[in-house]
């Protein structure tokens, strides 16, 4: 979730697969609809947000895995993995 | 048997309509390729001045080395991003754990922090701060924020965050804070600790507070799951920061603890009761607002929205229908 002081705000949640959002007002109430931001059949990890000043722009990046196996703690070395970014006008 | 195929088709409307609703603006660009190693957390900070943004990340090498890269989107006057060339901030084989980054308006720079080990795996871990330009570049060189040989530090590898740093509050001053895992004869040491860093452009460390007693009992267990998950400045010059704390085998509470100008505890309220994942916090005008993932025992994860005042006190709670475990889809 990010969120601008002067504009509202924006959450972010995703499953790993798709990225969500939906718009919270400045008393942190939520906006009727949730939009789907990325429909994908690649993995995101390690999802991370701001956003622009004065404006609802809203820049996302995340990892993006090809290879699901293994992680940091097993050991694995092999794993394709690229970091990228979206960017949005959250209205 | 109209229900079964009018539910998908009024699915299907409504994703076309959210996608069509937000296709005019975006924009989908990689930051980064690396077909070899793993790339794990991810910050972007963005800068209040320019528009640019700086994506850093780490690049997972093996168990041991870890590199911390930055890249600057650069915002053109067309309002679109370019990718400028990713940049190694740290050596190539560097033990790094974790790290985090923000932005300092005050003089347009940028502040990475980051706990290493001295000689890989199992060595007593460190903590360094490298300040950045407004390009990504580092200006001067890493600094030292603990004292050389510093043990038990919580030697966090990924998927949680392990020394979040505040934004600069309104004179500039950064607030850092990290967990101290005791030895059995220091028991009494274990903690999360916050790190007041003066903004004199040497970011000297001050000596390390002990936020959590007398507020959090940490006796018990103070392991990897206990940790400083995020750090904000308030406008008011204090901070705010959300915690996690162990509380046996895969169970976890967190709190919301109101900090002082110096990183001293003032208060605390608890958040989440039986396990959370990572909880993410702003200041929203006069309110604090929270939003986590609490897990129940029945394994269903839900997010929820706290909204509390500055002071503590809480004032709505919503539940968002977002599931881990079902298939998102628009509403």
């Amino acid at each position: 979730m990010k969120l601008n002081d002067d504009a509202g705000g924006y959450q972010l949640a995703s499953d790993g697969q798709f990225l969500v959002g939906r718009y919270i007002n400045k008393k942190g109430k939520l906006g009727p609809n949730t939009e789907m931001l990325f429909d994908h059949l690649c993995l995101l990890y390690r999802m991370d947000a701001d956003c622009l000043p004065e404006s609802n722009r809203v820049f996302v990046a995340w990892v993006e895995k090809r290879d699901t196996s293994g992680g940091p703690r097993m050991g694995k070395t092999t794993s394709v993995s690229e970091v990228k970014g979206f960017v949005f006008d959250a209205k | 048997m109209s229900k079964y195929i009018i539910i998908p088709a009024v699915t299907l409307l409504l994703l076309f309509v959210a996608c069509a609703c937000f296709g005019a603006d975006e924009q989908s660009f990689s930051i980064s390729r690396d077909i070899k190693y793993d790339n794990y957390p991810v910050r972007v900070v963005v800068n209040s001045k320019t528009g640019d943004v700086l994506v850093a990340w780490m690049n997972i090498v093996n168990p041991d080395t870890k590199r911390i890269y930055v890249a600057l989107c650069k915002l053109s006057k067309s309002g679109k991003f370019k990718v400028k060339k990713a940049r190694m901030l740290t050596g190539a084989d560097s033990f790094v754990c974790y790290f985090d980054i923000e932005y300092n308006p005050l003089d347009n720079s940028y502040l990475a922090v980051c706990d290493a080990y001295e000689e890989g795996y199992g060595s007593p871990i460190n903590i360094f701060s490298l300040k950045l330009n407004s390009k990504g570049r580092p200006v001067g060189s890493p600094k030292q924020l603990t004292p050389k040989g510093t043990k038990y530090l919580c030697p966090v590898i990924c998927f949680v965050p392990g020394i979040p740093v505040a934004p600069p509050n309104g004179k500039g001053n950064y607030l850092m804070a990290y967990t101290y895992l005791a030895p059995l004869l220091e028991a009494d040491k274990a903690g999360v600790y916050t790190t007041f860093l003066e903004y004199d452009g040497d970011m000297t460390a001050s000596v390390p507070r002990l936020v959590s007693a007398p507020l959090i009992d940490w006796k018990g267990f103070v392991g990897l799951e206990s940790l400083p998950v995020k750090l904000i400045a308030m406008s008011d010059g204090g901070f705010m920061m959300t915690l996690r704390k162990s509380t046996g085998a895969f169970l976890m509470n967190s709190f919301l603890l109101r900090l002082g100008q110096f990183g001293q505890a003032i208060k605390q309220v608890p958040l989440c009761d039986y396990a959370s994942t990572l909880v993410e916090f702003v200041q929203l005008s006069q309110r604090i607002c929270v939003a986590s993932w609490d897990r129940y025992e029945t394994g269903y994860m839900e997010c929820y929205i706290q909204l509390f005042r500055p002071t503590l006190k809480k004032v709505r709670k919503l539940s968002i229908p977002w599931t881990m475990t079902k298939p998102l889809s628009p509403s």
